[in-house]
């Protein structure tokens, strides 16, 4: 039998992706150099 | 392979941690968000005089005559004190003048700190240095994250298209688990000595240009006469009003600045702090012709070219009043002195109806 990559239901892996994709898409419009800054100057 | 989700109850955990990420804006919205007045001062002292703007907002009390707001070419292009002292000798009483800035350009942030400070105290006049091509891009200021939080203000959002929304929501996203702290405790206390520094930006005062030797240059500036300072309609043959526009996001702010003028009833005018690059110009490059821009037609630009305010300065010595695209105080001085007799004359005319001198 293959090795299963998760071991979870389904339903919750999907929301799951969906969840990691919006985070993914946020940063797409974030302004770059605020994460530069953040970086740079280990703001938070 | 170890599974990357090893159970039901993990799945859930996760998708809690991130669903409560990604939506903490909103959440510490309904909840109540922490006091505003304690925004500022979570800006790390390493990126902008955050704390100094703070106090001069919220700590502070009583009227301000005028108030500067803009980017860090202002506070090192402007000796407030200066204004403040000639004020004070013209009006024959104590004049307050104060300033707000943060570090980068952008207008979101000068209407935010605009915004702030009209709220809490009364203002006689309002001056602002508009954007040079230092602004790269069109999207929420660099510092954003930090002063922009879900919920406040949204009438000056309202009219944001969907992408400029979310460009903000994820500076809110960015910004959340630091407002979330000041739930918890206040922001940790910044010397005030230390403040007032931040607010001058005193330690580039002595500095050369890009690193070089500093030389004390004089600070005396040339007669320049006062109606000439003025900008009389985008045809001014002193000023060049056609450089790269703003794109919609900061110009949407430029309006949204113009009202606020208009909503506190505050005269509005905006001022140009020359940058190293302008040297020799006889004219004076503003990236729009602003009055259109924010909305207020009869706003006034004070501004020198170049040329005019360092005729006198050998060409091989103009850099001596700058430490970067920023004056050192060679030139905060000379320029503070060219500049403050419109400033003061404009004063007069915008508060006390008088024509200018």
């Amino acid at each position: 039998m293959a090795t299963q990559s998760s071991k979870a239901n389904p339903f919750l892996v999907g929301v799951l992706f969906v969840l990691c994709v919006a985070a993914i898409t946020l940063t797409l419009f974030i302004t770059p150099d605020s994460l530069s800054v953040n970086l740079v100057y280990q703001a938070f | 392979m170890f599974p990357a989700i090893w159970s039901n109850r993990h799945a859930v955990a996760l998708i809690l941690v991130l669903a409560t990420l990604l939506t903490l804006p909103i959440l510490m919205s309904v909840v109540g968000l922490p006091p505003r007045d304690r925004v500022y001062s979570g800006i790390r002292v390493e990126t902008g005089m955050g704390p100094f703007d703070e106090k001069q907002i919220f700590e502070e009390k009583g009227p301000v005559d005028i108030l500067f707001v803009g980017s860090s070419l202002m506070v090192r292009g402007v000796d407030m004190n200066y204004v403040q002292q000639q004020l004070s000798a013209k009006l024959g009483r104590p004049a307050k003048v104060s300033y707000l800035s943060l570090k980068w350009q952008g207008l979101d942030m000068q209407y935010m700190l605009m915004h702030d400070f009209l709220a809490h105290h009364k203002v006689g006049m309002v001056m602002m240095d508009m954007p040079t091509l230092a602004l790269i891009g069109d999207s929420p200021h660099i510092q954003a994250y930090r002063w922009m939080r879900w919920g406040e203000f949204p009438v000056s959002t309202a009219g944001l298209s969907f992408r400029q929304r979310m460009a903000i929501y994820g500076a809110e996203v960015l910004g959340a688990p630091r407002q979330l702290v000041n739930y918890i405790r206040p922001n940790r206390l910044v010397d005030p000595q230390q403040v007032q520094k931040l607010g001058s930006q005193s330690e580039y005062a002595s500095v050369g240009y890009y690193g070089g030797p500093f030389v004390e240059e004089p600070r005396t500036p040339p007669a320049i006469p006062v109606e000439s300072i003025f900008s009389r309609g985008e045809a001014d043959e002193n000023f060049d009003f056609k450089g790269l526009p703003l794109g919609p996001y900061h110009q949407y702010w430029a309006r949204q600045i113009g009202l606020l003028a208009q909503q506190y009833h505050v005269p509005f005018a905006m001022v140009h702090i020359p940058e190293d690059t302008e040297k020799g110009m006889n004219r004076v490059p503003e990236r729009m012709y602003w009055p259109e821009v924010i909305g207020i037609p009869s706003a006034p630009i004070l501004g020198i070219p170049s040329a005019t305010l360092f005729r006198d300065t050998p060409a091989s010595e103009v850099q001596n009043y700058y430490y970067d695209q920023h004056f050192n105080d060679n030139g905060k001085e000379f320029f503070t002195r060219a500049i403050t007799p419109a400033v003061l004359a404009l004063y007069a005319r915008e508060v006390h109806g008088n024509t200018i001198q």
